[in-house]
C-alpha cells in the first residue's frame, strides 16, 4: 500500500517540478469549470421552472405585465381588485405579493421575506410544492426551520405557520421564473383580505394575477378595469410565450454550454499536448525507474498522481467551494459545480488511460 | 559437470519494426555468463550489441529465443520481468545515466523504491550511502546530479545499479566520452563488482576497456562472433 502511495506522491512530484505550467494550466481549467458551472446553474434552474409551469401552459393561462407611462402615477381600482377576488374564488385565478408585502412593517413576519399567495387552485397548480392546505395557512422554507415565528399578521388576521417545505422549493413566477423559498414564509392568505391590503400591495397582486383558460372578455374587462385605476396591463398567454421563451432559453443556453465546451476542449487538448511534452521530458526518469523494477501498474501510478496534481486536486476543492458558495446563496441548481466536477472526473479518467498508454508503448518500442 | 551460468540467451533473435521497415538486429545468439566474470561486447555501430544487453537486461523482449537467470527461464510478461530486473539485474545505460533534476540520492535509491520486500527506511539510507561511498561520491548525497561531471555522472549509474546487490551488471558504453583517467576510474569499479562475484557485461567501442574483461564477444551484423 505504502509503495502505491509513493507513486502517487512521486506523480505529484512531477507536477510540482513543473509548477509553472501545471499552475497555468489548473488555471485555465479552472476558469472553464467556473463559467460552465455558473452557465449550468443558469440553465439547471430556468429548465426546472420552466417544466414547471407546464400547468399554466396547458391551462392556457395569462399574465400581465405592467407599463407605466411617464408622469402618471397609478393607482389600484377597488372594483377590479373586487373583479380578481372574484376570478379566484371561482378557481379561475391566482395572484401573489413578492415584494412590496408589510413594507410599513419591518417585523412583518419576523423580518423574513414572504411569498403571500391567494387562491385556492395553487396547491393543485403546483403540487409539488405541497404547500399547506386550506388557507389561511402559512408554511416556513426550508432554512427557516427552528425560527420561534409561528403565525404571521396580514390585515389584523393572524395566520398560523403550520408546517416547513423541502429544502430546494422554488415556485414558479412568471415574472421572475424560478422564486427560491428556502428562506421565504410562504403564506396562503383568504381572498376577503385582498381589499384590505395596503395600497402597494394591492397593485402588485393585481400586476401578478395569472387568469386560467380566461375567455378574451374576462382579459378585457381585467385589463380595461386596471387601466381605469392608471395602471396598464400588457396580457400574455403562457402556452405562447412560455413555450416561445423556453425555446429561447434552451437556445441561448445551448450556444452558451456548446460554446463553454468547446473552450473547455480546447483547455484539454493544450493541456494533453502540455502533458505529453512533460512525459517526453520525463522520459529518461520513467525510463530509469522501468529499468530498475517499476511495473506498468507503478507507471500507471505516477502518471495519475501527475495528472490528479494538475487536473483534479486543485479543480476538485475549487468546485467543492463553489458548491458551497451556491448552497450559501441560494443559488437554484448548486448540484451545477458537482456536475462539472463529474466532467472533469471524467476527462480526468480518459486523459490517464491515454497518457499511460502512450508512455508505455513509446517505452516497450526502446 | 560445467558452471551453471548465472544469465544465458539460448538462440535469441529481436526483429524491429514489421514487413517492409522489418530489421533485424540480433540473429539466433546464444551466450553463457559467468558469475565473477567480466565480459566484452564489441563490434561497430549498429552491429546489434546494445539490442543484445537490452534483451539480456530483460527491458526488450526477444522475437525468438530464450535468457535464462541462474537457469530458469524468464517469463516476459511485464510483472516478472520488472521483478527479476530488480532483484538480479543492474542495468547501466549511457544515454538513460541519471534524472537531472533529482539528487544523487534520490537517484540511487530508485532500485530500492521497488525492491520486494522493500526495505526500512534506516536500511535504504544506510545501503546508499555504502554504495556511493563506494563509487567515492559520499560527499554528493544530497547534490543535484545535474552538477556532476561525466565521470561523476557514470559513478551514479555505477551506485544506482550496484545498491540492490544484483548479480549482473549490464552496462552499455559506461566509458564512452570520458576521459583516460576516468575511464580507469570507472573500470576499476567494475572490476571490483566483479571481484565481488557478480557478473559484468560491458558493450563498449573502446579496446582499453575490453582488454581488462575476462572475454570479449564480437557482435557482426547480428551475429556473435567469440
Amino acid at each position: 500500500m505504502i509503495f502505491l502511495l509513493h507513486e502517487v506522491w512521486g506523480g505529484f512530484g512531477m507536477a510540482l517540478r513543473r509548477w509553472p505550467t501545471a499552475l497555468v494550466f489548473a488555471g485555465m481549467i479552472a476558469v472553464a469549470s467556473t463559467v460552465l458551472s455558473f452557465a449550468l446553474v443558469d440553465v439547471l434552474a430556468q429548465v426546472a421552472v420552466l417544466k414547471g409551469a407546464k400547468e399554466l401552459r396547458e391551462r392556457h393561462a395569462v399574465v400581465f405585465t405592467p407599463y407605466y407611462p411617464y408622469g402618471m402615477e397609478s393607482s389600484v381600482d377597488d372594483h377590479t381588485v373586487k373583479y380578481l377576488k372574484d376570478l379566484i374564488d371561482r378557481q379561475k385565478a391566482y395572484t401573489a405579493v413578492v415584494h412590496n408585502m408589510g413594507l410599513d412593517d419591518p417585523n412583518f413576519a419576523g423580518g423574513h421575506p414572504t411569498l403571500v399567495l391567494f387562491g385556492d387552485i395553487i396547491p393543485e397548480l403546483f403540487p409539488e410544492l405541497k404547500i399547506c392546505d386550506p388557507a389561511p395557512c402559512a408554511v416556513r422554507g426550508a432554512k427557516l426551520t427552528g425560527q420561534d415565528i409561528d403565525s404571521v399578521i396580514i390585515a389584523g388576521e393572524r395566520i398560523p405557520i403550520v408546517n416547513t417545505l423541502s429544502p430546494g422549493a422554488t415556485f414558479f413566477d412568471p415574472g421572475v421564473a424560478g422564486l427560491p423559498l428556502d428562506n421565504r414564509i410562504v403564506i396562503r392568505a383568504p381572498t376577503k383580505l385582498l381589499s384590505l391590503l395596503q395600497p402597494i400591495e394591492r397593485e402588485e397582486a393585481l400586476v401578478r394575477a395569472v387568469l386560467l383558460s380566461p375567455s378574451p372578455e374576462d382579459v378585457d374587462a381585467y385589463v380595461s378595469g386596471c387601466a381605469k385605476g392608471g395602471l396598464f396591463l400588457i396580457p400574455q398567454d403562457v402556452a405562447v410565450d412560455q413555450a416561445q421563451k423556453f425555446r429561447q432559453i434552451m437556445m441561448a443556453s445551448a450556444m452558451y454550454i456548446v460554446g463553454m465546451l468547446g473552450f473547455l476542449i480546447l483547455v484539454f487538448a493544450a493541456f494533453m499536448s502540455s502533458a505529453r511534452l512533460t512525459f517526453l521530458e520525463e522520459r529518461r526518469a520513467l525510463k530509469i525507474r522501468q529499468m530498475y523494477g517499476a511495473t506498468p501498474l507503478h507507471m500507471m501510478l505516477r502518471i495519475g498522481g501527475f495528472l490528479a496534481a494538475v487536473l483534479l486536486v486543485p479543480q476538485g476543492m475549487l468546485l467543492f467551494l463553489m458548491w458551497m458558495f451556491f448552497q450559501v446563496v441560494d443559488a437554484p441548481a448548486p448540484e451545477a459545480a458537482l456536475w462539472v466536477g463529474l466532467a472533469l472526473l471524467f476527462a480526468y479518467v480518459f486523459l490517464w488511460i491515454f497518457s499511460v498508454r502512450e508512455v508505455l508503448s513509446r517505452e516497450e518500442s526502446g | 559437470m560445467g558452471v551453471k551460468p548465472i544469465l544465458e540467451a539460448r538462440n535469441v533473435t529481436k526483429v524491429y519494426g514489421h514487413g517492409r521497415t522489418q530489421a533485424v538486429a540480433v540473429r539466433a545468439v546464444s551466450l553463457r555468463i559467468l558469475a565473477g566474470e567480466c565480459v566484452a561486447l564489441m563490434g561497430p555501430s549498429g552491429s546489434g550489441k546494445s539490442t543484445l544487453l537490452k534483451v539480456l537486461g530483460l527491458i526488450l523482449r526477444p522475437t525468438e529465443g530464450s535468457v535464462l537467470i541462474r537457469g530458469e527461464e524468464v517469463a516476459w510478461d511485464e510483472f516478472s520481468r520488472a521483478r527479476l530486473r530488480n532483484k538480479f539485474l543492474g542495468y547501466i545505460d549511457q544515454e538513460f545515466a541519471i534524472i537531472e533534476n533529482e539528487s544523487v540520492e534520490r537517484n540511487v535509491v530508485i532500485p530500492l523504491q521497488y525492491a520486494n520486500p522493500r526495505p526500512s527506511r534506516q536500511e535504504i539510507w544506510a545501503r546508499t550511502r555504502r554504495v556511493l561511498k563506494e563509487v567515492g561520491l559520499d560527499w554528493a548525497l544530497k547534490k543535484n546530479a545535474s552538477q556532476l561531471s561525466g565521470g561523476e555522472r557514470q559513478r551514479v549509474a555505477i551506485a544506482r545499479a550496484l545498491v540492490n546487490e544484483p548479480m549482473v551488471i549490464l552496462a552499455d558504453e559506461p566509458t564512452a566520452a570520458l576521459d583516460g583517467k576516468t575511464v580507469q576510474e570507472i573500470m576499476a569499479l567494475f572490476l571490483a563488482i566483479k571481484a565481488r562475484g557478480a557478473a559484468v557485461l560491458i558493450a563498449t567501442h573502446d579496446d582499453r576497456v575490453a582488454k581488462q574483461c575476462d572475454r570479449i564477444l564480437r557482435v557482426i551484423d547480428g551475429h556473435l562472433v567469440e
